[in-house]
């Protein structure tokens, strides 16, 4: 495992309750104001694009501040890499089909069913999600989640 | 059993199965990586993380804008 990149530091050591609430509160808020807005957009629409743009510039500011801040702020930080014991060597390379089990069974599942017809017999993931995507509160809380997933991904 | 019911079912079992592997993982910490370690190992390589990103980008647009 790679040591720390630029704009990585020790997260743990920095994060007290009144960072964790300073940082957390304003992203929070953020992702839920952004989910508000996407409420009222449908897609193939402009505001839905730019609803989209907006998450996706908001989460890769997050990288260009990990990049051009020498101490970034705590949440926005990446985080410590994995244990060694984890990384290398810990044990057989098996291990990892673990975690890539869930992942490769998703990926696969769904290109099945995206080349099954008809596709109310072979719903895919997205088919399924419509139904929470219809009402604003399902479609908010969708995107809400969806920023939430890039800020995880961005702070690895 | 008809074919949606078998294709929902199947999701079930993937949700299921990735819920049982987070949970492995927690329980097994030292011993067996979780989908949070694979996740970090892929982020730590500057292609894997682009990868990672473009595909976040992607599922936006194609879950919300188109």
């Amino acid at each position: 495992m790679a040591p720390c990149a630029e704009g990585c530091r020790r997260r743990r050591a920095n994060v007290t309750h009144v960072t964790r609430f300073v940082t957390w509160a304003p992203l929070g808020t953020a992702a839920v104001l952004l989910g508000l807005a996407a409420s009222f957009t449908h897609p193939f629409t402009g505001p839905a694009d730019t609803v989209v743009a907006v998450g996706i510039l908001a989460v890769l500011s997050i990288v260009a501040v990990q990049r051009w801040q020498s101490d970034p702020p705590a949440l926005l930080a990446r985080r410590d890499p994995i244990p060694l014991a984890i990384a290398d060597g810990g044990g057989p390379g098996w291990r990892w089909l673990v975690p890539a089990a869930p992942l490769v069974a998703l990926l696969g599942w769904e290109a099945f069913t995206y080349a099954s017809s008809p596709r109310s017999a072979h719903p895919t993931l997205s088919v399924l999600m419509d139904g929470t995507d219809r009402s604003p509160f399902g479609h908010a809380a969708m995107v809400a989640g969806w920023l939430v997933l890039g800020w995880y991904l961005v702070t690895r | 059993m008809s074919d949606r019911t078998v294709t929902i079912l199947v999701w079930m079992l993937i949700g299921g199965l990735g819920g049982a592997v987070l949970v492995t993982a927690r329980r097994l910490r030292t011993r067996v990586p979780g989908l949070g370690d694979l996740v970090t190992v892929v982020a730590g390589r500057p292609a894997g993380r682009a990868v990672l990103v473009v595909a976040w980008m992607w599922l936006g647009w194609h879950a919300f804008a188109r």
